[in-house]
């Protein structure tokens, strides 16, 4: 056979395959790995309790409540607080809850502390039965997770206190145990 | 001159690439540019800080983790080819819920995305769902991702 024939044979051979690859499916395969270290943690959120004054922010770990205006003899209008009064000073109170939620760790229980974000000269702060200071008061050490615990802030104003705004940061932390 | 005819499957086979590339703002991969790439969450909870790159969202029982990387594609003859079809799939099935763009992975290949464009990188969001009851510890899975062209 020819040269000449021999390039025809191949073109002809060429034209009938050609199409045959270009349907063939094209592909490229890539690895991706992919790694992560999952840890143990819990969460904190201060709830909104039905007895208590609303919280802004409830849901979350930064919430704020109002106490509105309080003094020791006028009515008090913020739904929720509860006065009691003494020979030289008063106390408001509203319950609140905290709720703490594990994820990825096998923990039963967990610890409630609560600090002052500042000190306070003149009015004294308490949570439940313990006065807050600006370090760490254990407030309990076998809190079930997963439901909101019902705690109840308390502010005590001296008679002596000047009027005017009262603001102060409780901070709490949950250990868990 | 009948053999070279005959035989150009190899030819073929190189006219498509897929490489993972890097997105801003996301992870950074190790091995960017190549086809072999590594995605490192680093430590990633629920509640604890996480790093740069890294997004999650909670919910009431599990919280989900994710994070963007890209895959570039390119074709010899674009005109055997104006696009290509990117699927993906784990190389061994995992105990977590592993998404690419939505969808749910197993060792089954997937369609992550159709009709996507050559020679230009594509973000895609890779994402997993971890459990509060899972165990903490470390998580390796290793992805299969083809680009067919269409």
């Amino acid at each position: 056979m020819s040269t000449k024939h021999l390039l025809k044979a191949a073109l002809v051979v060429g034209l009938m395959t050609i199409p045959s690859f270009a349907a063939a499916q094209d592909t490229s395969t890539g690895t991706l790995t992919v790694t992560a270290t999952i840890d143990s943690s819990i969460g904190l959120t201060f709830e909104n309790d039905a007895a208590g004054v609303s919280l802004a922010g409830a849901g979350t770990n930064a919430a704020t409540m109002a106490l509105g205006t309080i003094s020791a003899y006028e009515a008090i209008s913020t739904p929720g607080v509860t006065r009691s009064v003494s020979a030289s000073d008063f106390t408001v109170s509203s319950p609140f809850g905290v709720k703490v939620v594990k994820a990825n760790t096998s923990s039963a229980t967990y610890t409630l502390a609560a600090a002052l974000g500042s000190a306070d000269a003149t009015n004294t702060w308490k949570v439940n039965a313990t006065t807050l200071t600006t370090s760490n008061q254990n407030l309990g050490a076998s809190y079930a997770y997963g439901s909101a615990v019902t705690h109840t802030v308390y502010l005590t104003v001296p008679f002596t206190a000047s009027t005017g705004a009262v603001s102060k940061v409780l901070n709490f932390t949950a250990t868990a145990n | 001159m009948l053999g070279f005819v005959l035989s150009p499957a190899p030819v073929f086979a190189l006219l498509i690439t897929l490489n993972f590339e890097s997105i801003a703002g996301s992870v950074p991969l190790t091995g960017a540019g190549t086809n072999s790439a590594t995605l490192n969450f680093g430590h990633v909870s629920a509640f604890e800080s996480l790093n740069t790159g890294v997004t999650r969202t909670v919910g009431a029982s599990s919280y989900t983790i994710s994070t963007r990387f890209g895959v570039r594609t390119t074709h010899l003859l674009s005109l055997l080819s104006p696009n290509y079809t990117l699927q993906a799939r784990l190389q061994s099935a995992s105990a977590l819920t592993w998404k690419i763009d939505g969808v749910t992975m197993s060792t089954g290949a997937a369609t992550i995305a159709t009709s996507q464009p050559y020679a230009s990188t594509v973000p895609h969001t890779l994402s997993f769902v971890v459990p509060f009851s899972n165990s903490a510890g470390a998580v390796t899975t290793v992805f299969e991702v083809t680009a067919i062209a269409n």
